[in-house]
């Protein structure tokens, strides 16, 4: 499916000629200082000893390929290339997610239950798409060589870790918006469903002022929302801004305030008796 | 200050090779004036240069021009506004108008949110990676990754109800249009 939208999508690009980029215009802009008087050495050594470095790491990876080709008669670049072209086929969602009942559950997030096979399979389909799109990632040992031999990140072959569940939970919003949250090793996500919107956290991050997600999720411009998980201290939210102010009690760890502007929004999250517990700005 | 290849109007020279780029972002996305669009994104980067990494800028020039196209949308329309109708709390962004070499595409393109257009557009049209395009945007990879995947599926399901429907239509009445 990736291939044929985006070839479609490319073969009806509207500007396919390259606008030349203008010399005087060059010529213009660079003839004023900018803005903070950048030293024409800063960086200078740093960079020469990156070239260096990358150099080395260049020569390293040319020998390393040149003795596995003669080692084992396979081309490795050929071989990543292939492993390159399985990422566009991964297996069927939820395959490679386990259950696992020996990682602690994460705290003060009353709304997951321990996972099984069953409840894994049971999640909705935006939501097992989402985990196996978390899965795809890269090799440790792949990772390393970008900063130990210079290779580029995109050129890096992909491969789909498998990803233990801690929890899963379900609830669903006022405004009929279901969620999915899941627990994973080390990390906590949310798949908002009706908006098919997803969001992730580790653990500390969500312990520390919960995990959000804030945008236009109308599909018309409109105003913003923000979309949020937060653990079981907090019992209601506001969102302020110079103009408007809206609120909400959080049930089931999920809420969403709705209507909001684009822009310097303060969240304010409180606990059961009124107290402010931490706030966060969008902007 | 130029002549030295470490000097900044020597480095600047790789983020200045984006400017065909940023033209043709504009252009896809309606701009009335892209190499206008292209050359104030450049002159911004360049007063901002000690933040960019010229290796790396490419996400950030594309959310510059953002920036820059949705204000000329805005001065575009703002002649037709009613003041009084304009709500406070909701300073709506402008979608931005398209036009591809080919109807069916328009047609899905602008069935989808604006959210997941963009994602496949940075992607198809702008050929940014992933990881840039969700730079761009301002949002995690996985985030983008997520609407990327989704933005797929419903523009491909959209082409194929199209696609169907004009299957449908009797050879008579397309020759009639």
């Amino acid at each position: 499916m990736r291939r044929s939208v985006t070839s479609r999508l490319r073969s009806a690009n509207p500007v396919t000629r390259s606008t030349p980029a203008p010399i005087q215009l060059f010529e213009r802009i660079t003839g004023e200082s900018p803005r903070n008087g950048i030293s024409p050495w800063s960086g200078a050594r740093l960079r020469s000893r990156m070239g260096k470095t990358t150099l080395l790491g260049f020569a390293g990876l040319l020998l390393c390929v040149g003795a596995a080709w003669s080692a084992t008669g396979n081309n490795p670049v050929a071989v990543v290339i292939k492993q390159a072209g399985n990422r566009l086929m991964p297996p069927e969602p939820g395959t490679n997610l386990f259950a696992s009942d020996r990682a602690p559950m994460p705290a003060g997030l009353s709304l997951l239950r321990p996972a099984d096979r069953d409840s894994i399979e049971a999640l909705p389909r935006f939501t097992l798409e989402g985990l196996q799109l978390l899965q795809i990632g890269f090799r440790q040992s792949d990772l390393d060589s970008v900063r130990t031999e210079g290779r580029k990140l995109e050129d890096l072959p992909r491969v789909i870790h498998p990803k233990f569940v801690r929890g899963l939970g379900e609830a669903e919003l006022p405004s009929g918006q279901a969620v999915s949250v899941v627990a994973l090793k080390d990390e906590i996500c949310a798949f908002w469903l009706r908006v098919e919107e997803a969001m992730c956290g580790s653990d500390r991050e969500f312990s520390r002022r919960g995990i959000y997600q804030y945008g236009d999720f109308s599909g018309r411009q409109g105003p913003w929302d923000i979309l949020g998980l937060v653990d079981d201290r907090v019992a209601a939210v506001s969102a302020r801004s110079d103009s408007v102010t809206r609120r909400t009690r959080v049930e089931d760890n999920v809420f969403e305030l709705r209507n909001l502007p684009k822009y310097d929004v303060t969240l304010v999250a409180y606990d059961g008796d009124g107290r402010e517990l931490y706030r966060s700005l969008f902007r | 200050m130029g002549d030295h290849p470490k000097s900044p109007a020597r480095r600047f020279e790789r983020v200045f090779s984006h400017y065909p780029m940023v033209a043709a972002f504009a252009a896809r996305r309606g701009s009335l004036d892209p190499e206008g669009i292209a050359a104030e994104t450049m002159s911004i980067a360049w007063r901002r240069f000690d933040e960019l990494n010229p290796d790396r800028c490419r996400p950030w020039l594309i959310a510059t021009a953002r920036n820059l196209l949705m204000d000329e949308y805005r001065n575009r329309d703002s002649s037709s506004v009613d003041i009084s109708t304009i709500d406070a709390v909701d300073p709506d962004a402008p979608a931005f108008s398209f036009e591809s070499l080919d109807p069916s595409i328009d047609a899905a393109l602008a069935s989808l949110d604006d959210s997941d257009r963009e994602a496949l557009l940075l992607v198809a049209w702008e050929e940014l990676t992933p990881r840039e395009a969700a730079q761009s945007l301002g949002i995690k990879p996985s985030a983008f990754r997520v609407r990327l995947h989704r933005a797929r599926r419903r523009f491909k399901k959209q082409l194929d109800e199209q696609e169907r429907a004009d299957r449908l239509v009797p050879l008579t009445s397309k020759e009639s249009l």
